[in-house]
């Protein structure tokens, strides 16, 4: 009988992104230190870099030709890529986010441990007395492709009915259909968890995939300005960078137990 | 009375795959030619994503922009990779050499499903002219070299970096890949990155 596959046979991530993100642009002075630092730092983990600049354009509604702003940086990307030349590991800083996309995932504790490596190289860099930091965020992205006749794909056969994240009509229409949804989680009194759910159903390189798209972001209630307020935040305060993404990390397990058919999580190591 | 546009191009690698998103001013961005365009954003627009609620609401947040859009799943693309081997006609097949048997397929397909291809690159599938299914890895960091004749198992050989040689028989199909050669293919890994399915 045909059923759905984990994008990687033993796991359904395609994709995890780690992020803190910034009350404001980064400045170009700042993108430069901290560049140079991580390409020092991290040469042998990101033997690949990239930076991002931002061009400019006025253009006059009259007639006079359209200016050009001189460019100016604006982020970087440092990348590791696989065998097949696609990307397996990205670190970037863009405007007002720095981020890293794990396209190989091994599993959540080194996931955790990697991104607090890189993002603490980059960190003593960034001034976050004028930035600091307002969020923390973990996406996922997991995917599961159709083995069998493209017709034949049903939401049934991967997903619960009852999960309070599908509506109803994504049952009864066929292969293809979408259900995108989000909410709000008050953590506590101060931080709050915006959560952003897009399902899918579609064709992806001529096969009927479904990717679950969850994006969870903790706003911080109290804006921190050094590095030592993200990593070891001072006792009695709760959100610190690790524990808040181990919390972000087990919404997303509850979410895909909720959504997933029993034996379909249990493929992925997740257990009721 | 001026008005006034902002557009961002990003020099991006080409090898880093599909656009990323492109906005209503895409053909203004393409005209700058110095650059490989695939990323533009107006900042007159609204944010990518992460809209704020309550006490912050002042301010916004960019989206953390995943990567992975288009790439297509590796297990998928070995499972049709040996249906194609398996659905090869009598008359196109080597004269003289036996073919795989329908359980050697049966047991390539289900070592497929156990490899953890999220953290260790696709392995090059053939026929061998003596019945074998051969399953090939030779990457910078190790060579691996296994087959499946349909007894349910198979056997293994494996190199690594400082040729170091790992040898194993009779490893069930359904138990996939041993973790230390896991970790010989995820380069910069150890056995203990590789538990049972984990999330």
């Amino acid at each position: 009988m045909s059923c759905y596959l984990p994008y990687a046979s033993t796991h359904s991530i395609q994709e995890a992104v780690v992020g803190i993100h910034f009350q404001g642009e980064v400045s170009s002075e700042t993108v430069r230190q901290a560049l140079d630092r991580a390409r020092s730092e991290l040469r042998n983990v990101f033997p690949h870099s990239n930076e991002t600049r931002k061009q400019g354009i006025k253009i006059d509604q009259g007639n006079l030709p359209p200016q050009f702003v001189p460019s100016r940086l604006v982020g970087f990307e440092l990348s590791r890529v696989k065998a097949n030349a696609r990307p397996a590991c990205v670190l970037r800083l863009s405007e007002d986010a720095l981020t890293v996309n794990f396209l190989e995932y091994k599993n959540w504790r080194a996931t955790l441990e990697d991104s607090q490596k890189y993002i603490n190289t980059v960190l003593p860099c960034l001034k976050l007395a004028t930035t600091p930091v307002m969020a923390f965020s973990l996406r996922y992205i997991d995917r599961y492709t159709f083995d069998g006749p493209h017709d034949e794909a049903r939401a049934e056969l991967l997903l619960q009915g009852t999960s309070a994240y599908m509506t109803s009509n994504c049952f009864r229409v066929g292969p293809l259909w979408h259900c995108h949804s989000g909410w709000l989680e008050i953590l506590d009194p101060e931080n709050h968890i915006l959560n952003q759910l897009n399902i899918g159903s579609a064709h992806v390189d001529r096969v009927s995939t479904v990717t679950i798209d969850h994006n969870a972001i903790c706003q911080l209630g109290l804006p921190r300005q050094t590095a030592e307020s993200i990593f070891r935040p001072p006792s009695g305060e709760k959100a610190g960078f690790e524990k808040i993404l181990n919390l972000l990390h087990d919404r997303n397990g509850e979410v895909l137990r909720d959504m997933l058919l029993p034996e379909m999580a249990k493929q992925i190591g997740l257990q009721a | 009375m001026m008005s006034h546009f902002t557009s961002t191009a990003v020099d991006y690698p080409t090898s880093m795959g599909a656009p990323l998103a492109f906005t209503a001013d895409a053909d203004l961005a393409l005209n700058f030619k110095p650059l490989r365009m695939v990323h533009t954003l107006v900042e007159a627009t609204e944010p990518l994503g992460g809209g704020m609620i309550g006490k912050t609401s002042q301010w916004t947040l960019s989206e953390n922009m995943p990567l992975s859009r288009l790439e297509p799943s590796p297990t998928h693309g070995l499972l049709v990779q040996l249906a194609k081997l398996r659905q090869v006609p009598k008359d196109e097949r080597w004269p003289g050499a036996v073919w795989p048997d329908a359980k050697a397929f049966e047991d390539a397909d289900l070592f497929i499903r156990c490899l953890p291809l999220a953290s260790t690159p696709k392995p090059e599938i053939s026929l061998a002219d003596d019945g074998e299914i051969n399953f090939l890895w030779a990457t910078a960091d190790a060579y691996v070299d296994l087959g499946f004749y349909g007894t349910r198992s198979f056997s293994y050989f494996a190199r690594d970096r400082e040729g170091r040689r790992f040898h194993g028989e009779n490893v069930q199909a359904s138990e996939g890949l041993p973790c230390e050669i896991v970790a010989l293919l995820a380069a910069g890994s150890n056995v203990a990155d590789f538990p049972s399915p984990s999330r």
